[in-house]
């Protein structure tokens, strides 16, 4: 890996910048384009670029790195909360709340419902996955898989 | 409430120990105490025939409804009391084996575990009055005895046992839900109650009749579904005792009395009777020609089902009655003579009757209880026994002539088999070793207290009655039956039984040689060589499927392109006269779109006809970013960002997995299918049709006359859900159930891809 410092900061900037741009996706999903697997896509591209550049040690002493399987779980988990948890109050599967017609909490002019959980858990599962990928394919690539 | 108690009892107690097992010394004890509670709640709701109801899935109808009426509570009760019973002589009994086996000792919290949830799985088959909930306790019973049959994790005989068990009632068990649905899709309700035989038609009734009996007789290891008895004796000897003489077994039987309105007047219930008889003849083929003590007990085991059966199946107001208290008097006799076989083993390390004899020198007080077991099993009078016998006969004598021989000849045969086994343990000459100085008063107490109960049932043969009488009526149906000592028929063919029985077991040198040689030609042509052949062929058709789909890479693709392939081309043969092939006219804002679009066609060619993997990668990767192009063209943003998303990480993930590859690798495989030209020839052709079937497909589609969209719907809700991006709105609500199917499908291959590459990594 070409680690000169240069390239290493640009990694990192375009880290904290894929970031930036994957939170301003996941945040405005409902309203403009972008939802919680482009945001997905976006954060693990960042890290993809990090891994490339700065290697395996230091890509992995990052907290998300180490625990990208937990993270898609736990998004999986996210996912399919707002599926199975109205069936379990009695109600059709994926009813969402608030319900249609009645006005949602608004943080700002982000509209908060449970729609919402179905995006971040796309985003962290899509992100949990990539991350996996790329550390799981590194000692020895041979195989790829798209995330 | 105490119902419901009972039920949740021991399954709160199964996962106590679970999550105890570690402390391996406390686990008995504590199953113990489970148990005994468990056995209070059961007498306190059988005398107060407490229910319980509670909605559970209101749009299925099914309700968590529990009542402990007589049947269920007779049931529930001899789980119960013998359950406990076993538990208590389990504590020492499996402590020795896990030591005997140098397995370690933690192993004792699974046991217990299981042992509670089978007994919780049993009372809730009693008490059960929805379908669904008696469908799925009667399932649990089935688990629990899986793992209880391979409790010996190390012995591939338990194991092969268990799963044999486990397919045979497992298919019975389908079949009864099968058989549930259909009645209750006829008659509108989930609840055994209102499910009255005459408002069902006759062919739901004929059908529902026949799923059940076929589940039952699985269940009860009934001809032809016995097989498995005899070889789930590999299991540790208190779980045959509880499982294969008072519970599980009994299970299937109590279904046929629980569900008896639907037998009545069907095929399936008036064959009843004869496949009883048949089971009768088999069992006791198997008793009297086995050597193995367990194996001895297992035949008797399906006998005396088939006697239960052939009660249930000859009906009428004696039979009903007589078939629950058959039920009663041979658990408590088999069970204790399970637990013999399990003392004797404990004790002398031996299982075979040709090695052992003359016991009741060294074991006088196992020799005693174990008599009365016996003579309880055998129907001798002074037992529990004799009225077993005596309502047997009474139904048979009710039926036809035929039944009443049958019925004795029955009778001779239990005592024949009974006899051969009490007789061979503990009389004639000392065989084997010596006994070690005595077994654990731990072993000998539980089958005190089971002997105990089969001389005292004798005592009380009117409780008996009213007992066998009311667990009979509960479903409805007259049932009455009268239990004395008197001087008549059925009396005289008692005697004639015994003398019988007495004739075989004297002229046994004879005929064992004979029997084993049947055993021996039935293990190989018998239903037991039918399942193993359709297990072994069922094997061998999923390994031919699997490797016919995974050979490699192009045969995967080819099984499910092909068989697409070919339906859209008949689709588009049987349409062809409305197949509509338009070109609209061109206008100019349609000519960056013409460029997007010839830029992915020189792309495709590129990522034919290239040499190596980089500039492989690079065009295909250049048709993704043109495509993404084009939707940003077709205003359609979302998709274009995914698509210039989704190729980005391809793309590096590609370039990233073939910089590990030698550079001429891509020259050498075409290099290699070079030397099959022909081969190539016929894969160009076959892409070229598949191109132009897509293509055909796609343009006609295209150009079907453009109707009313679902897009304006689909707008015009996203913003009543303050989602004004629809495609946000359809993913995470009009279609959530696809993402969250396409969710899981990512989490499983990546669970998938990890454990792939973990193992290579290992390597």
């Amino acid at each position: 890996m070409m680690s000169t410092v240069a390239a290493g900061l640009v990694a990192k900037l375009v880290l904290v910048m894929s970031w930036a741009v994957a939170f301003a996706f996941l945040v405005k999903a409902h309203a403009e384009a972008g939802d919680g697997f482009s945001a997905g896509l976006v954060a693990g591209t960042g890290l993809v670029i990090h891994y490339l550049v700065l290697g395996r040690v230091e890509t992995e002493r990052m907290f998300v790195v180490r625990n990208a399987m937990t993270i898609a779980g736990a998004g999986l988990l996210l996912v399919l909360v707002p599926l199975v948890a109205p069936a379990m109050l009695g109600m059709p599967l994926l009813t969402h709340y608030p319900a249609r017609g009645h006005p949602p909490l608004a943080l700002g002019t982000l509209a908060l419902h449970t729609r919402l959980l179905i995006d971040v858990g796309v985003f962290a599962l899509v992100f949990g996955f990539a991350v996996s990928v790329i550390r799981l394919m590194a000692p020895s690539s041979e195989r790829e898989d798209e995330p | 409430m105490f119902a419901f108690v009972t039920v949740v009892l021991p399954l709160a107690g199964a996962g106590v120990i679970a999550a105890c097992a570690s402390r391996h010394t406390l686990v008995p004890s504590l199953a113990l105490v489970f148990a005994l509670i468990t056995l209070c709640c059961a007498v306190v709701a059988a005398a107060t025939g407490a229910a319980f109801d509670l909605p559970w899935v209101p749009s299925w109808g099914a309700r968590l409804t529990l009542e402990a009426d007589a049947l269920g509570s007779l049931l529930a009760l001899l789980a119960a009391a013998i359950g406990t019973t076993i538990i208590a002589y389990s504590g020492p009994y499996i402590t020795h084996e896990l030591h005997e086996r140098a397995a370690p000792k933690t192993e004792v919290g699974r046991f217990f575990a299981f042992m509670l949830l089978f007994l919780g799985g049993m009372v809730g088959v009693a008490f059960a009055r929805d379908l669904i909930l008696l469908f799925l306790f009667y399932d649990l019973t089935a688990v629990c005895s899986y793992f209880l049959i391979a409790f010996d994790r190390s012995s591939g005989t338990a194991r092969r046992a268990a799963l044999m068990t486990m397919i045979v009632t497992g298919i019975g068990s389908i079949a009864l839900l099968a058989g549930f649905l259909i009645s209750s899709a006829a008659v509108g309700s989930l609840d055994i109650r209102e499910l009255t035989p005459t408002s069902l038609p006759r062919g739901v009734k004929e059908s529902t009749a026949a799923l059940i009996a076929f589940a039952a007789l699985t269940k009860s290891a009934q001809v032809p579904f016995h097989f498995w008895l005899p070889r789930a004796m590999a299991a540790p000897t208190p779980v045959s005792a509880y499982l294969h003489s008072a519970a599980l077994v009994a299970v299937g039987v109590f279904v046929l009395l629980r569900l008896e309105p639907f037998l009545d007047d069907t095929v399936a219930g008036s064959m009843l009777p004869y496949l009883a008889l048949l089971s009768i003849a088999v069992g006791s083929v198997i008793a009297l020609g086995s050597d193995q003590l367990k194996q001895i007990l297992a035949g008797s085991t399906i006998a005396q089902y088939g006697y239960v059966v052939f009660l249930i199946g000859a009906g009428g107001e004696a039979g009903r009655a007589a078939a629950p208290l058959y039920l009663l008097a041979h658990a408590i006799a088999k069970s204790a003579l399970f637990l013999t076989v399990g003392v004797i083993s404990y004790a002398t390390g031996e299982d075979r009757l040709s090695r052992l004899g003359g016991l009741i020198t060294r074991m006088p007080l196992l020799a005693m209880l174990s008599a009365a077991a016996a003579g309880a099993l055998a129907g001798l009078p002074l037992t529990i026994g004799y009225f077993k016998d005596e309502a047997l006969f009474e139904v048979a004598l009710g039926r036809s002539v035929l039944f009443s021989a049958a019925a004795v000849v029955a009778a001779g045969l239990t005592f024949a088999y009974t006899a051969r086994f009490w007789i061979g343990l503990f009389l004639g000459n000392v065989v084997g070793r010596a006994p070690l100085p005595h077994a654990p008063t731990g072993l000998i107490l539980p089958i005190a207290v089971l002997a105990i109960a089969a001389i005292v049932g004798a005592v009380v043969p009117n409780v008996l009655a009213r007992l066998a009488s009311a667990a009979g009526s509960s479903t409805g149906m007259p049932a009455h039956l009268d239990l004395r000592y008197a001087l008549d028929i059925p009396l005289v063919l008692a005697i004639c039984g015994y003398a019988i029985g007495a004739t075989i077991y004297a002229t046994r040198r004879s005929w064992l040689p004979r029997m084993k040689g049947m055993l021996r030609l039935a293990s190989r042509l018998g239903p037991a060589a039918v399942y193993e052949r359709a297990l072994t062929g069922l094997n061998r058709l999923s390994d031919r499927a699997h490797h016919l789909e995974v050979r490699d890479l192009r045969d995967r693709t080819a099984a499910i392109m092909v068989p697409a392939g070919a339906l859209v081309a008949v689709a588009s043969i049987a349409v062809f006269g409305e197949l509509r092939l338009a070109v609209s006219p061109f206008r100019p804002d349609h000519v960056p779109l013409l460029i997007g679009i010839a830029a992915v066609a020189v792309a495709a060619v590129m990522a034919l006809v290239s040499r190596t993997h980089l500039v492989l990668v690079l065009a295909l990767s250049a048709v993704g970013y043109t495509l993404a192009a084009v939707y940003a063209l077709l205003r359609a943003p979302s998709l274009a960002l995914v698509g210039v998303l989704a190729e980005t990480v391809l793309t590096i993930l590609l370039l990233r997995a073939f910089t590990t590859l030698p550079i001429g690798t891509l020259r050498e495989e075409e290099v290699e299918e070079g030397r099959a030209s022909t081969q190539k020839r016929r894969h160009r052709i076959a892409g070229v049709v598949a191109g132009l079937i897509a293509f055909i497909v796609a343009l006609s589609a295209l150009s079907a006359p453009a109707g009313p969209s679902v897009a304006d719907a689909h707008r015009r809700l996203s913003e009543r859900i303050h989602t004004p991006n629809s495609v946000s709105a359809i993913l995470t609500d009009f279609r959530g159930l696809d993402t969250a199917g396409e969710a899981t499908v990512l989490g499983i291959s990546l669970l998938a891809l990890a454990m792939l590459l973990a193992q290579r990594n290992v390597r």
